[in-house]
């Protein structure tokens, strides 16, 4: 049970510069979800604080005492490769026992946390098997097993269920925060995959090219992004983005681009913006004065639900529709949406910075 | 389904496997005969006469000028130049070859590139350099300078045969080692050594048999009958008036023997898929 603490973290390979500079507070128990897309650095963020890499700058600090200098064993922290990497000369008793075998625990005491944490893990009846004789969802559940049998103070995740299928990763995801549940223990889990990082986080930190997004829960990222890329990277299937042209009109403001006529009751900075739309806000609608019209592509049904692709415009948008109503509209029909306005995002063009419309006493 | 083949082409497979077989195995046999018939002649033709073990009983009791057991003497020597250049050079290959994959240092690459040039060299090109050296280090006609030599010859190539081994160990699991709490040193003995057996295996085998093989270097530094390997001491049955084969093969059988014995020794380590089920 520990806080974790990055004060200007940076780390370069040689004159790359792979983060610039991090500052992120955990606070003790928390979920957190380390998320972005490949190679944005959020395993180098991992990797610094396990202390299997050397952090190029800044402290890394645990419960508050800095462990910068300090070697991954000094650290008491477990990790959880995406790779599993279980010893394969082991079984999965000994692979389990390995850490409490080199501090020395009495082999009494090694025996009854081996077995009670195996007995959590369903892994009873594998304990004397080879990793070889396991599948990959018990595979990974002893690499969990690994970290579990030690009580460390904070837990790390390295993309643990991306090696397996859709099913299993599923599975063993409420497996990891029923996990959490019982430990609560501080827990950083990597992932690319954003519906994880929705599913299990407590706080989410949306990594890219080194630089943090955006730090909130996830239920703040998905209501409220800070910018285009943090709106385009959680939820899915993904926000739709028009771009639009924002005018003075009246005590507001009026949006406008090919498809799209809206009018707004606050005052937005004028100019070229891009409005953001999640495909669960687009409301489809008879009314011939609703403020979106475009053509229909495709429908593709999904059971209950019916992804509707078509084109605002020039552009190609998504909207999530049910089944029943997303079988009224034929391809290559006309199709009109209401949008409520609390569905909308704006994003300033250029800088992808959220934009928020000025305060109305203004 | 595969076509079976006509007569004509299995007549000519089986053919050419008999010539084959024939080929490889005559020599095999003709050393066996020579070793059996007492007679100290040299015969070109395969053909059972009378066998006895009497060669063999010769050779094995063969003592020196003063009456020592001289074959037990030779045998030691060879057995000990043998066993502690592969222990020695195991040892050295196997830390230079965790060290050369794991970690990164200057010279590295370098390094690396060295250990192969002096590969490249006959050994009989270094035979008279290495002679001045020894002699100056006071070590011709000793156990030690040849086990010296042999180690200094093999080493290189084991690393290199190590060094390849041991890339292929996953670096997740000694990380994950790392953070169970092993130190490098625990890590090299617990999760490399245990999962590099296959390449030791066959270091160990290719060191011991190139000092038990090697002729040329112990005949040059070797000159006392007490200080020879067997290979040496085979020789002196392969005189230029009079040649002992009888005695040669049969010296040549007993040889092989060792060789044969760490192979089977070591079989059951040569095996494949030890890293299986560890990553992915």
């Amino acid at each position: 049970m520990a806080s974790v603490t990055l004060r200007g973290v940076g780390k370069d390979f040689g004159a790359t510069t792979i983060l610039p500079s991090i500052d992120l507070e955990i606070a003790d128990g928390t979920f957190l979800v380390l998320v972005g897309p490949s190679g944005c650095g959020k395993s180098t963020v991992l990797r610094i604080v396990a202390g299997l890499e050397a952090a190029t700058r800044g402290d890394v600090a645990i419960d508050g005492e800095s462990v910068t200098d300090k070697k991954p064993r000094d650290r008491d922290v477990a990790m959880v490769f995406q790779s599993y990497a279980l010893y394969p000369h082991m079984t999965v008793r000994e692979n389990l026992a390995f850490a409490l075998r080199l501090r020395k625990d009495p082999q009494a005491a090694i025996d009854a946390r081996v077995a009670e944490v195996g007995e959590m893990l369903g892994l009873g009846a594998l304990l004397e098997r080879f990793p070889r004789q396991l599948s990959g969802g018990q595979r990974q559940r002893v690499a969990m097993g690994r970290a579990i049998v030690r009580r460390p103070r904070v837990f790390l995740f390295d993309e643990p269920l991306s090696t397996l299928d859709a099913a299993l990763r599923g599975k063993l995801r409420v497996e990891l925060k029923r996990l959490h549940q019982q430990l609560k223990s501080t827990m950083i889990y990597v992932t690319h995959d954003q519906i994880e990082a929705m599913t299990l986080a407590d706080q989410i930190v949306v990594l890219n090219g080194g630089v943090i997004q955006q730090h909130g829960t996830p239920d703040e990222l998905y209501r409220r992004p800070a910018n285009r890329f943090v709106a385009g990277f959680i939820g899915s299937p993904p926000m739709n983005f028009l771009d639009v042209e924002i005018a003075k009109d009246g005590d507001g403001s009026a949006m406008r681009a090919p498809g799209l006529e809206l009018r707004l009751p606050e005052r937005w900075p004028e100019g070229p913006a891009v409005l953001g739309l999640r495909p669960n806000d687009l409301v489809p609608s008879d009314d011939a004065a609703a403020p979106l019209s475009g053509e229909v592509d495709v429908v593709e049904p999904i059971g209950w639900e019916a992804h509707l692709h078509g084109r605002i415009g020039e552009t190609p948008v998504c909207a999530q529709l049910t089944a029943d109503v997303a079988r009224r509209y034929e391809p290559a029909s006309t199709i009109r949406f209401d949008i409520a306005p609390r569905a909308l995002h704006l994003f300033d063009r250029d800088s992808g910075a959220r934009l928020s419309a000025e305060a109305q006493d203004a | 389904m595969e076509k079976r083949a006509s007569f004509g082409r299995q007549a000519l497979r089986q053919l050419i496997l008999l010539i084959v077989s024939v080929i490889v195995i005559y020599p095999v046999l003709w050393v066996v005969q020579t070793a059996m018939t007492p007679a100290q002649e040299f015969r070109r033709e395969i053909a059972v006469s009378s066998w006895s073990f009497d060669n063999f009983r010769d050779v094995v009791s063969t003592k020196d000028a003063r009456g020592r057991w001289l074959f037990g003497r030779q045998l030691w020597n060879s057995l000990a130049v043998a066993g502690v250049t592969t222990l020695f050079g195991i040892f050295l290959a196997l830390t230079g070859a965790y060290a050369l994959s794991r970690f990164d240092f200057p010279g590295r690459e370098t390094g690396l590139a060295t250990l192969l040039v002096t590969q490249m060299f006959p050994g009989v090109v270094m035979a008279i350099p290495i002679y001045i050296i020894l002699d100056k280090l006071k070590l011709l006609n000793s156990m030690w300078g040849l086990t010296l030599v042999y180690s200094t010859t093999a080493i290189p190539f084991c690393i290199w045969m190590l060094k390849g081994y041991i890339d292929t160990i996953p670096k997740d699991l000694e990380e994950a080692a790392l953070l169970d709490g092993a130190t490098r040193w625990q890590i090299f003995t617990r999760i490399a050594l245990p999962l590099a057996r296959p390449a030791i295996a066959v270091t160990a085998l290719f060191s011991f048999m190139t000092a038990w093989n090697e002729f040329i270097l112990a005949a040059t530094f070797l000159n006392q009958e007490t200080a020879y390997t067997l290979p040496v001491a085979i020789q002196r049955y392969v005189e230029s008036e009079k040649t002992a084969w009888g005695h040669f093969a049969a010296a040549a059988i007993l040889v092989s023997l060792p060789v044969v014995a760490l192979f089977f020794a070591l079989q059951r380590h040569l095996v494949g898929g030890l890293t299986a089920g560890s990553v992915k």
